[in-house]
């Protein structure tokens, strides 16, 4: 499993890489760059067809992750979606890619994943333990509500201690309070 | 008030001037090393009694309050207390003392309180 | 405890004062009487001479005078006098010091003593301290132990001293249980470990395959409860220093964490995650009853018991951000104590029971601080860019905690051990092998 984050991490990287994100919304831009690369690959179902598509994009990318993979997840629907400040509640942005999830989840039905709670580094250890357990929860609960069955959805929080950007700045806190989804 | 001071000439009669008690202190006060806690121990008070050689050498130091030294639970008195008294010791001799006003400064009650 | 003792001894003391005054103004004793209100904050000198043995024995005689003046100098009370300076040989005072020859070199204590080796070969350390200016013995004792216990032996010493010169209880004879971190922020490694309160004795607990945070000593530091992630499941265990043996507490579908032992070690108090949702509950680990303290929709988490175990500080966002509330263990009745500008967490009741240690967050910066336990008179102590999770030396003088560094650039920066002083002085790094944070200081070594 470790092996798997390593390399989707590291997939992750090289979208954000080649991005200039502005500082101020990095995590809308997280989440948007997730959201056109998911239209890009032209993955069939009902939450994409709202997005604008680009068929064009789709045909240059011919070779597509295995679908229902963390792969698949990651490329074409995006596998995370961010929180602001010392808040676990899930904002317009993340909404479309939690509907996204969602729809994939009941597409590949006997996938399960783990929704990892995270928090960037300005909060005290235990805190950001249950701030992390409640942006995974919220994660959860949102799926669930849109259908997807209780039992298929399990939570960790990693509180502070799992960063995916390193820097010490807004940037790169805006883009560690977040909330992964990861197939198991 | 009962027992009459001897006779004594006008100027040993006359009161210490201030910069005499003022350097008695400060010689006290360089000599005291505060023990760990007094910071927090602002009503905490400890006199030492002092006798005097005309040469002010410190010839006895006393704490006044003996009994207390020894109980249970006053570890930080005793520790205050005994600080005081090497601060008095330390002091000795004390210096620029006027020596026709012995009988004023040979017997001294210094009041060691932590600083604010 | 002894703190409240000593306020109400020292009310009566002022009293009694006054008595005295009163009576020495009608007995018209010739009085001249000074306040001395000031003085200087300067450490102590010191003269800790090497115990005098012969041949090994002598040789660890200096070591043990060497450890004693260590734990003194590094508590910022005391400076010890370099050896080189004194003027009496070790071996001269086996009746008596010369008093004057240590006055001379400005010496306000004295340390000396004997080290001898027993028939069934353990070693026999007999130790006085002396005070220079009284002339006079202020301690002594006789210590046996194991030759290879002999650092416990000088830590011991060290806490008479400390003792008896301020009047305060020692921390010497103590140990700090840490987590060791290593490699890249997203990929840090974490290990248990644990050193002697002077960083001797160094030692992992665990081989770093697993996440583990928040360590903390039982009441007899025999065992260590702390969260760890093995499995991918984050719980609490409990781990027998002695025997290694590692056990979770309790068997519970979600996460539990921040788990501290009650005053009599008889329960462990946390934190357990129900659907997001963080409260606090006590588990007994004899009986195995679970016991639910707070039921409230926000985030309850780091708990801390009172020394007597009546009540409970902990941090809550129940009012909208994080702050400081103190529970009565019994009615489960809750008071939010913390009302500065700011977010409030990681509350730490002294072992005295005066104060409640914190950290504090404010405007980007972290504090660690001090107030009494109905939130009145805060005092920080210190800041920085990451500073967090204080623990109380067993006298509740000294405080340790961790600072972060955010590095330069791409450089990372540095995760280390501090102490710092009750009064905000003395800030000293403590040295460890590698990176470190959240530390546990134990109480005194039973």
């Amino acid at each position: 499993m470790r092996t798997k984050f390593v390399i989707f991490f590291a997939a992750l990287f090289l979208v954000a890489a080649c991005e200039t994100v502005p500082e101020e919304t990095a995590s809308t831009a997280g989440a948007g760059a997730a959201a056109e690369t998911t239209t890009s690959a032209g993955v069939s179902g009902e939450a994409v067809s709202t997005e604008p598509s680009s068929t064009e994009v789709s045909t240059a990318m011919p070779a597509g992750p295995t679908p229902g993979t963390q792969e698949d997840l990651v490329v074409n629907v995006g596998d995370r979606i961010f929180f602001d400040f010392d808040k676990a509640v899930i904002m317009a942005a993340a909404e479309k890619t939690l509907k996204r999830q969602a729809a994939w989840l009941k597409q590949y039905g006997g996938v399960t994943v783990t929704v990892e709670g995270h928090c960037d580094e300005r909060g005290t250890r235990e805190y950001n333990l249950a701030l992390g357990e409640r942006r995974a929860n919220a994660v959860k609960n949102y799926l669930v509500a849109l259908g997807v069955d209780a039992g298929r959805i399990a939570t960790i929080s990693y509180g502070k201690e799992r960063p995916e950007a390193l820097g010490h700045n807004e940037a790169a806190w805006s883009q560690n309070r977040r909330g992964v989804t990861a197939v198991n | 008030m009962t027992t009459p001071l001897a006779p004594v000439a006008s100027t040993r009669d006359a009161p210490l001037s201030l910069s005499v008690l003022d350097a008695i202190r400060r010689q006290v006060e360089e000599n005291w090393s505060l023990p760990a806690g007094a910071r927090e121990a602002h009503d905490l008070l400890v006199e030492i009694h002092i006798l005097l050689l005309s040469d002010g050498t410190v010839r006895v130091a006393e704490i006044v309050d003996t009994a207390r030294l020894d109980q249970p639970g006053e570890e930080f008195f005793r520790s205050m207390a005994e600080s005081a008294v090497r601060a008095v010791r330390r002091s000795s001799p004390f210096r620029d003392l006027p020596p026709e006003k012995y009988e004023q400064w040979r017997e001294i009650t210094f009041r060691f309180r932590p600083p604010v | 405890m002894s703190a409240y003792r000593r306020h109400t001894g020292s009310f009566r003391s002022a009293i009694l004062a006054l008595a005295l005054l009163a009576a020495s103004g009608s007995s018209a004793r010739a009085e001249l009487t000074i306040d001395i209100t000031r003085g200087n904050i300067e450490p102590m000198p010191i003269a800790i001479t090497r115990l005098v043995g012969e041949g090994d024995e002598g040789r660890l005689g200096q070591e043990i005078a060497r450890v004693v003046s260590a734990d003194l100098q590094r508590s910022g009370l005391f400076r010890p006098i370099d050896q080189r300076a004194f003027i009496q040989k070790p071996e001269a005072m086996k009746v008596r010091p010369r008093f004057g020859d240590w006055r001379q070199i400005n010496a306000q204590a004295l340390v000396n003593g004997l080290i001898e080796r027993e028939a069934d070969g353990r070693v026999k350390v007999t130790f006085r301290l002396w005070d220079v200016f009284a002339e006079r013995q202020l301690t002594g004792f006789i210590y046996r132990s194991v030759r290879t216990s002999w650092r416990r032996i000088a830590h011991k010493i060290a806490d008479d001293i400390y003792k008896r010169i301020t009047g305060e209880l020692g921390y010497f004879d103590t140990r700090i249980v840490y987590i060791a971190e290593s490699g890249p922020a997203d990929r840090r490694v974490k290990r248990l470990a644990i050193m002697d309160q002077d960083g001797a004795n160094h030692a992992f607990l665990t081989n770093g395959r697993d996440l583990v945070l928040t360590p903390r000593f039982s009441p007899t530091a025999q065992e260590i409860t702390y969260l760890s992630y093995f499995h991918d499941q984050p719980r609490v265990y409990i781990l027998n220093i002695d025997t290694g043996q590692q056990e979770v507490v309790g068997d519970f579908p979600n996460m539990t964490f921040a788990p501290r032992f009650s005053p009599d070690g008889n329960r462990v108090i946390m934190s357990l995650a129900t659907d997001g949702n963080s409260d606090l509950y006590t588990m007994d680990l004899r009986t195995r009853e679970f016991r639910r303290l707070t039921e409230n929709p926000a985030i309850d988490t780091s708990p801390s018991y009172s020394p007597d175990g009546g009540q409970i500080a902990f941090n809550s966002d129940r009012g909208g951000s994080q702050q400081i509330y103190v529970m009565d263990a019994d009615s489960k009745k809750v008071r939010r104590i913390s009302f500065g500008a700011g977010r409030y967490a990681t509350p730490v009741w002294s072992p005295r029971g005066d104060l409640i240690a914190f950290t504090k967050m404010h405007k980007g910066q972290f504090y660690i601080g001090v107030m009494d336990p109905d939130g009145k008179r805060e005092r920080l102590l210190t800041s920085g860019f990451l500073v967090e999770g204080p623990t109380w030396a067993p006298n509740g003088r000294v405080l340790l905690f961790f600072r972060q560094s955010p590095g330069v650039g791409s450089e990372e920066g540095e995760t280390r051990l501090y102490s710092i002083d009750l009064t905000g002085y003395n800030e000293r790094l403590m040295v460890t092998p590698i990176d470190a944070s959240d530390p546990a200081w134990s109480p005194l070594i039973p």
